[in-house]
This record gives C-alpha cells, structure tokens and sequence, in this order.
C-alpha cells in the first residue's frame, strides 16, 4: 500500500484481487487516510476500483477521494467520466 | 484580497444569508405544511444556493442542494400536504446543507455525518414521489418512464461535460451505448477496458457515466467478486452504423442487456437553448409567484459594507463628537458671543447629533434573526426531552448592535434548554395535574426600555425551589449554614462557577457550561442577568444590555480631582448618606445601613489610589451599586450628571487594573475613566476573604 504523509496512491492497474487485499490493507490504516488519489497514468484495469472508492467513502467520509469529489473526471483510456452513486 | 477572493467572500455572505431565510421558513412548514407559499420560498432559496455552490465549484454542497431542490420542486407543485415526517426531513436535510457548507467554506475533505444517510433518505423519497406521479401517468409504464427520465439526465451530463465541441460533429452521430451489469459479471470475465478499446476504433468516446449501486458496502464487507456497477453509459462520436458497434458486445449480449441509440443532435440543442431558457424562466415564475405572496418584501437598494469600516466611521464620528464638544463647551469661544457664531455652533450641534444618530442606527439590527433561530433551538430539545412545547416570540424587530447580536445566541441558546429541560414539567400529566395546560409555554421577547435592551425568557413551568438551591449551595461551600440569605441571594448562587442542581446531567444543558458562562457572556456584554421565579408559576430570565458596546450611558462623578464614568446601568440609586446610619466594624471595614440591609462602602478615592486622607461621609455622594453577589456602595466627592460618552478602550494600559474597564472624553475635553463595577465587588470580595 502507497501511503504517505496521509495520501494514498492507488494503482489504477491493480487486479480485482489486489484491489480486495488492498481494501483490507486501507481497513487497517483507515485513520491516517487522509487523501485518495487513484494514479491512472496507465488506464483503468478493472471498475472495480470505482466501486472501492464508494466503500472507502463509506468507511469513513472525511477522506478526500478526488474521482469522487468532482462531477467529472478524465481517466486514461477511458476519456470523461463520471461516477454516479444511485440506488 | 484579490478579485476573486472578493467575490468568493461576497458568495460566502450570500449562501450565509439565504441559509439564515431558510432556517424559520422550514419550522414555520411545521405549523403550516399547507403553504405552498412558503414551500416554493425554501424552494428558491436552495435553488439560488445550487446556482451559487454549482459556480464556484463546491461539488459536495451542488450535489446535495440539487437532490434537495428536486424533492422540493414536487412538493411545491404537488396538491398533497406535507406529513410531519416529510418536514422532518426537510428540517434534516436543511441541516446537512448547513453542514456541508461550513465544509466548503473552511476547506474541510470528505463529508458532513449522515450525509449519505440524508441524501439516501431524500432519493427514497424522490423515487417514492416519482413512482407516485407514475400512477397518474397511465399512458406511460413505469419502467420505461424511469428509463427514459434517466437516460436524459445523463445525456445532460454528457452535453455539460464532455470536452467535444457538439456543434461542429461533421455529419458524425453520437451513439449511446448502455450496458445493464449483473452483479456477477467479474465472475465471468468481464473487462471494461476491452469495451472501451474496440469502441475506440470506431470512433471517439467522448463521455461515459458509471451507475453505481449504493448499497456499496464498507470497507469491512468489500468484495470484489461483487459488482456494485450497476450500468455503463458510453457516448461515442462515429462515422461507423449501428451494427458494427453491436458486433462488440456480442459476446455479452446474451447475459447482460445492452442497448443502443442515437443521440439526436435537436435533443443536445434542445438542451443547451433549455439551459437559459429553464432559468430566465424560472426566474419569471419567480416574479410572478413573488408578486402573489401576502407579504411582499419591499424591494430595497442597498449595499453590502464590511462592519469593520462601520466601526472606523463610527470612531471617526467619536472624534468629531469630542470636538464639537470641546468648541461649544470652551469658555473662549463662549465669550466671543456673537450671534452668527453662536447660530452656526447650534448648527454644527445639530448636525453632528443627526451624523452619530444615523452613524449608530448603521450598527443596529433587528433581534429577529437571533429569535427565530431558537424556534428551532426548542423544536429539537423539545423533541429530545418528549415534552410539548410552545414558543411565543414578541418584539423581534427591536434593534440592538450587531456586535452584540452575534454574541448572544449561545447565551439565549443555554437560556432556552434550560427552560424547556428544567423548567417545565417533566410530562403534560404533571402540568395537567397541577391545573395548567399540558403543552409547556415559553416566551422570548425584547423590547428597549429606556437606554437598556431587555430580553426575557418566561416560562410557565414549575420555578425555582429556592430551598434546594441554597441546601446545594451549603454542601458545594457557596453559603454558609447559619446565615439568613434573601431570595434574590439564594437564586444568585445558580450563577455560580461549578454550581448545578440537576440531578442528571443531561446532553441538553448539563453539557459543564453552567449559568456562570450565560452570566460571563452577558458581562462581557456590559450587561447583567436577574432572575425572578414562582414555585408553581414559572421563572423569568431577564438579560439587561446597553444599546450598543460603542457607546455607555453614565453617571459623571467627581473622586478627588479625577472624573469618573459609573455605568447606570449598574446603579440602583444615589444619595447623601445619613451619618448615623454608617458603621465601622473592626477589621472588616465601614458599612452603612441602607434600607434595613448592611452593605459595605467602597471609597473610590482610597481604591483607586487618588488621596490618602479620608474624605468626611457628609460631605459626599453615596452611590449604591447593584451586583448580583450583593449590592455595594460606593463613596464619590461629587455627582455631576447623566450622559452618554463613547468609550475608548485603554487598550493595555488598563489590563492590570480590574476597577477601570476604558475611558471617555468628556465634552470640556477631560478624559473621564469607566468604572468596572465587577472589578470593584471582586476587590470588596478580597478584602472579605483576606
């Protein structure tokens, strides 16, 4: 896990599986979260990181998650996007 | 500051302002929720908010008021009166506004508690209200309808944000692409990005739109064997047909339902001419629907000013006061009399009067908007304590400084709990039993009386039982056993630091900030606080504040050579002491019997250092001042008169001597030092305890 001075990097490449450990590994280190930034430098691998984003949102809401905290964003290999969290 | 922090501070006022309109009209919905009026109201104030939040890029607070905004937009049209569950919800929803907005506005990440609890609570409604409003559409059928009203909203989204310039797509079409996703999709293989690179050899995407399902766990419970996408929506810019972006998902087909369509470019024109359209029409709904209201507000032209240019203008005013003083009080230029002179000395009176009047009036501002916030302040601890409660507000418009506006909220807030907590019964059973009413009253007012501002707080609750009061203050060693103590004296005690009666602390005012604090703040306020109380009837808090801090109303006295400002205020009254009437008692000092109580004499003269020799009592002016720890006198050489005099603050100098709190010129140009009559008791109570 890419944790430093409260920001953590999340690798936009990561597997379903490694976005699985990682949630876990945040669990555990939740309180010196303070910022989120996804590194998608080399596109998204699975959209699955969206949804982890909305969980860790969840988990604790004081945490800055720029995807989440703009209306819209411009992802590598995918252009504009934006995440709508609906019921 | 720059430009832009200039506008942003200008937004910040205006989002302060429209939350303050806000907050009353949505208790009000409480009493009326019938009041269409008053909904559409609130409705325009969140929808300036979103307009305002949305331009200056503060996401979280657009997101939230948008929602909002929807949910109120039903209501306003809607024939159906609103349940005390909806304004409920209204009520916390408008909290979350608050709150988000204090967010934006310090900077602070993530989000308010119960944001999404809120906004989930608001979506819930919205679906309800929609589904409902589906009822009376029979033509459509309920999924399509959802389908259609939600494809549309994207395709807003897409005009709004993607980076592609719509107008000039050269004879392109722009599809949209949606794919419903199961829950099991990353079970069998699914991969967004394949999707996302073949597209792209058929054209451009020019937006997407991830759906995402709320119900995303935390992150205890995440799994990404779970897909919480719900749908994709992806819009591609292509020369290519139908059928080949059909071939891509293909494979997928079977399992997951995708759909595609056009994009019609009169639907993305409709939308970017609806845009200004929507507003400039909204705008007139608003005209009209104001032109409706009962009570219209007069439109004023005004201007915002920052109030500490105010404060430079009004010691500018000072000035000019002292000087025109000065001049018409000087005996030289009383001797030139001549009568032009004289003629333009009265002009130049008159005129500075008129400026410090309209100076002043500046400074002051209804009470009103502190009132109405303590509506809500006893709706919640009402609710909270389960007991039914009334409040009646009376003289809301009387006007008082607004540096002291703003530090009387916490004051009147803990008044307010207090009242609904420990002063009404605890049930409308014990208050019916007693013979009143089961619904507990309670009654904020102000009013001016004379140069004071007077804020009471009656209740008709169960009063003050004066013998426990003084049973805890013996055990707490605030009063002593065997001494007998007026009634006045015994409530006075609830002012002390560390004092409290209540049996339970309770999360409504036995939150470790007593009255003592109510009392600090009211003092710091140069104001006092008394308390009248009825076993059986009720209490009253009654806070006494001077007009406005800038200005004291005073007695001018003589000590020795050395003038001297006594806040009225503070003074019960002034008299020439009656010799026989003095005591000394050895080594407790000099007392006097005034009006059958013993109260001790202060000489100011020996206080504040001035002349060693003593002063014959015959000769003097005893003034007796008021304190809530027992009245006191003190000793003067002369009273000259009443009058306002505009304080000046001694700045450091006078950190260290308790007795004086500023200083005032006086019209003949002498400076004159303000007592500080709690200074002085704190002085008398030293001398006591040594």
């Amino acid at each position: 896990m890419n944790l430093r001075d409260g920001v953590l990097i999340i690798d936009a490449k990561s597997s379903n599986d490694s976005l699985e450990s990682l949630a876990k590994e945040i669990l555990l280190n939740i309180e010196d979260v303070k910022e989120v930034i996804v590194d998608d430098a080399l596109g998204v691998e699975s959209s699955a990181l969206f949804s982890l984003l909305v969980s860790i949102r969840k988990t604790a809401p004081n945490i800055a998650i720029d995807f989440l905290d703009k209306p819209s964003i411009n992802v590598e290999g995918i252009g504009i996007v934006s995440l709508d969290i609906r019921g | 500051m720059d430009k832009h922090d200039r506008v942003m501070e200008i937004f910040l006022n205006e989002c302060k302002e429209i939350l303050e309109e806000i907050a009353p009209k949505l208790l009000n919905l409480e009493d009326t929720p019938n009041d269409k009026i008053l909904i559409n109201d609130i409705f325009r104030g969140i929808h300036t908010l979103k307009g305002n939040a949305n331009s200056f890029g503060f996401v979280k607070l657009g997101e939230f008021v948008h929602h909002f905004e929807d949910l109120l937009s039903i209501y306003r049209k809607e024939e159906s009166v609103l349940d005390s569950s909806e304004v409920d919800l209204f009520i916390r929803s408008f909290d979350i506004v608050g709150s988000v907005f204090e967010y934006e506005e310090e900077g602070i990440n993530g989000y308010p508690q119960n944001y999404y609890e809120i906004l989930g609570e608001i979506k819930k409604a919205l679906n309800i209200k929609e589904s409902h409003e589906q009822s009376f559409e029979e033509i459509v059928s309920a999924s399509s309808f959802a389908h259609a009203s939600q494809e549309r909203q994207i395709v807003e989204k897409m005009v709004e944000h993607t980076q592609y310039d719509l107008k000039n797509i050269d004879g392109k079409k722009i599809y949209e692409i949606k794919l419903e996703l199961d829950s099991d999709i990353y079970l069998r293989g699914y991969n967004h990005q394949i999707f996302f690179r073949l597209l792209e050899n058929l054209g451009t995407i020019i937006y997407s739109n991830y759906i995402i399902n709320e119900s995303v766990p935390t992150l205890e419970e995440f799994n990404t064997e779970h897909s919480y996408i719900k749908a994709l929506y992806m819009y591609l810019l292509s020369e290519s047909d139908e059928m080949d972006i059909l071939d891509i998902f293909e494979f997928i087909a079977q399992e997951h339902e995708v759909s595609l369509s056009v994009v019609e470019l009169e639907d993305i024109k409709e939308i970017e001419v609806q845009k200004p359209i929507n507003e400039a029409l909204q705008g007139i709904n608003e005209s009209s629907d104001e032109s409706a209201k009962e009570h219209k507000s007069v439109a004023k032209s005004s201007i915002r000013v920052e109030s500490a240019k105010l404060d430079e203008l009004f010691d500018s005013i000072g000035e000019l006061v002292i000087a025109q003083s000065y001049i018409s009080q000087n005996e030289q230029i009383r001797a030139i009399n001549n009568n032009e002179l004289n003629q333009y000395l009265e002009m130049l009176g008159k005129s500075t009067r008129i400026i410090q009047s309209k100076v002043m009036s500046l400074r002051m501002i209804p009470i009103k908007d502190t009132f109405l916030k303590m509506k809500r302040v006893v709706r919640d601890v009402s609710l909270k304590t389960g007991k039914e409660i009334e409040l009646f507000l009376s003289g809301e418009d009387t006007e008082i400084d607004k540096t002291m506006v703003d530090k009387l909220s916490e004051p009147l807030i803990h008044l307010l709990r207090n009242s609904v907590d420990h002063g009404i019964e605890e049930s409308a059973h014990e208050r019916i039993s007693l013979g009143k009413e089961g619904c507990g009253d309670i009654y904020l007012s102000a009013a001016h009386k004379g140069s004071s501002f007077v804020i009471e707080i009656r209740d008709d609750g169960r009063g003050i039982d004066t013998s426990k009061i003084l049973q805890k203050a013996i055990e707490k060693g605030f009063a002593k056993d065997n001494v007998a103590y007026t009634q006045d004296e015994i409530i006075n005690f609830l002012f002390c630091a560390g004092f409290s009666t209540a049996q339970t602390i309770t999360d409504i005012s036995g939150r470790g900030v007593g009255l003592d604090a109510v009392k600090q703040s009211i003092e710091e306020l140069r104001g006092k606080i008394t308390v009248e109380s009825e076993i059986g009837v009720g209490t009253v808090f009654r806070i006494i504040l001077p007009l406005t801090l800038a200005i004291i109303d005073g007695l001018t006295v003589r000590v020795d050579n050395e003038m001297l400002i006594v806040p009225t205020l503070s003074v019960v009254e002034s008299f020439s002491p009656i010799i026989k009437d003095i005591h000394y008692v050895k080594g407790e000092g000099e007392f006097i019997n005034y009006r059958g109580e013993i109260l001790p004499i202060v000489r100011l003269n020996k206080l504040l250092a001035l002349n060693s020799s003593k002063t014959e009592f015959e000769y003097s002016t005893f003034i007796c001042i008021d304190h809530e720890r027992g009245k006191y006198i003190i000793q003067v050489d002369e009273l000259l008169g009443r009058q306002q005099v505009v304080i000046k603050s001694l700045g450091v100098l006078s950190n260290n001597v308790k007795e004086i709190s500023g200083a005032a010129i006086l019209g003949t140009g002498q400076i004159a030092l303000i007592l500080n009559t709690e200074g002085v008791r704190e002085h008398l109570d030293f001398e006591y305890n040594a």
